[in-house]
């Protein structure tokens, strides 16, 4: 197995992307440590520790980094599930604290939580894997602050990803397309569905163990020499229209 | 070693060594039986060894429309239809655009791109009948950023990228997924001939390593590895995609 022996964190924990690669790295061996938001109490059972971190707190990242670090001896693998959407509107329409919110959480979070865990994933030339989004790639409608900050992560990952390769610390993102996540799907009506579904080339959204597979992938060693890519996992929406005029 | 590609049929060009055998090696590791093709049948023979038996050889030229249109329905028929097809096959040809000939040029293109173009031909639609599949193609670095000295290998590079997008859009909708890996330096066979040709070649072998903020050149199995995860169903919903391996190369440089 991949990650057998290996300690994997995962923020986002509790549901869609994160909650799908608690599965996939205890699948493949790993323990893992799975930080949410909304985790309630620290417990463990079967390999996986829920410990309640608010990534866009830098203390809260900092004290939950010790309690693995005592846990488990140290880190291997970082991924970075945890994130916010903002409403669908124009951008003139966006409260400038939603793009703070964004900010806080998509960005910091990232920020907060591979500081925090350098010094551990650096001992264990560990590998990190950000979710951006397709939002990094292209532009999407009504989602301007979500696009802003997700373009931030895919270039803090490259940025990090130079720093830290002397190190062996290896930093790639995966950028999904429309995933049947409930972030993504509070938002998502049958109507937006279908239209969503005739834009990709594979022609239907997709399920958060096929990003989990993609970040395993990269997390893995099967991923060695692969540092500072952008990976989508969009069915094809940035490779480019899917149907001619007609 | 999982199998991931148990009971699947892959069809490897390029086979006989680099990148192209150790794919082949890796695939078969992990279940499939491969198709080597190439143009040198003993390197071939070399690479089934190394498999195992889970081989069968095809010696042809990739950039002949006579040899593909000859030899790949027969290798369809004695082998089943592909669920994997690896473009690994390539050249390097080298020098400014200017001092190019004819020769040079479409030697370039018809090793890089035009194998792709027959090959393509000669296997899609039997693969759509199949239900689908899974196509890489070796693209580069230089897919997305220019070298000196390279320019018909550039341009051959960034048309297989483009030509990767417009095979992922045709395939879709028939359940055939087409991507790129983009290794930066490889230390293959065909790199340490171009290293040898130069004045002091553990110094440009060193420069290479150094490039990469990885620190080192990558190995064949490194790219093996990459191209197995997008030919397998772990990238189910990767298509269209372009993957650099290559130790953060280009994370340094604009990609548009």
């Amino acid at each position: 197995m991949k990650f057998e022996d290996k300690i994997v964190v995962v923020t986002g924990a509790g549901s869609g992307i994160g909650r799908a690669c608690v599965e996939r790295f205890r699948a493949e061996g790993a323990s893992v440590e799975a930080w949410d938001r909304d985790a309630g109490a620290p417990s463990e059972d079967e390999g996986v520790v829920r410990r309640q971190v608010d990534v866009s707190s830098a203390e809260a990242v900092g004290e939950a980094a010790a309690a693995a670090g005592n846990r488990w001896g140290g880190v291997d693998v970082l991924v970075n599930c945890a994130g916010v959407i903002t409403p669908n509107l124009p951008a003139q329409d966006v409260d400038p604290g939603d793009y703070q919110r964004n900010f806080d959480v998509n960005l910091m979070g990232v920020v907060h939580t591979t500081r925090e865990l350098h010094d551990m994933l650096a001992e264990r030339s560990g590998a990190i894997v950000n979710v951006a989004s397709q939002a990094a790639l292209v532009c999407l409608p009504h989602q301007s602050a979500y696009s802003a900050i997700k373009g931030a992560v895919a270039a803090l990952t490259r940025s990090l990803a130079i720093d830290w390769a002397a190190e062996g610390v290896r930093v790639n993102a995966v950028c999904p397309g429309f995933t049947r996540t409930p972030m993504a799907t509070g938002q998502m009506t049958p109507e937006l569905e279908a239209a969503v579904s005739r834009r990709v080339p594979l022609g239907r959204i997709f399920e958060p163990e096929e990003i989990a597979a993609s970040i395993a992938f990269l997390a893995s060693g099967d991923a060695s020499a692969i540092t500072g890519v952008v990976l989508p996992v969009d069915g094809g929406w940035t490779a480019g229209e899917p149907a001619l005029p007609m | 070693m999982s199998g991931r590609f148990a009971g699947k049929v892959a069809l490897v060009t390029g086979a006989g060594s680099g990148i192209g055998a150790a794919v082949a090696e890796r695939l078969a590791d992990e279940g499939a039986f491969v198709v080597l093709v190439g143009r040198r049948g003993l390197a071939l023979e070399e690479t089934a060894v190394r498999l195992g038996g889970h081989a069968a050889v095809l010696p042809l030229d990739v950039a002949s429309s006579g040899d593909v249109a000859a030899r790949i329905p027969e290798a369809l028929a004695a082998h089943g239809t592909p669920d994997v097809v690896v473009h690994a096959a390539g050249q390097t040809v080298l020098g400014a655009l200017h001092d190019l000939s004819d020769e040079d040029w479409d030697r370039q293109m018809d090793v890089n791109l035009r194998s792709i173009h027959l090959l393509t031909r000669a296997t899609w639609p039997a693969m759509v009948e199949h239900g689908g599949g899974s196509v890489v193609t070796v693209a580069s670095t230089a897919s997305h950023a220019a070298f000196p000295q390279d320019a018909a290998y550039v341009a051959s590079k960034g048309a297989v990228l483009a030509l990767t997008k417009a095979m992922a859009l045709d395939g879709a909708a028939d359940g055939i997924r087409v991507n790129a890996v983009c290794p930066g330096y490889i230390d293959t066979p065909n790199l340490r001939g171009y290293f040898d040709g130069q004045d002091d070649p553990a110094a440009a072998a060193a420069s290479a390593g150094a490039a990469a903020p990885l620190g080192r050149m990558g190995r064949p199995d490194e790219i093996a590895a990459a191209i197995a995860f997008l030919a397998s169903d772990d990238a189910s919903f990767v298509t269209g995609a372009s993957l650099l391996v290559d130790g953060g190369v280009l994370a340094q440089v604009p990609v548009g």
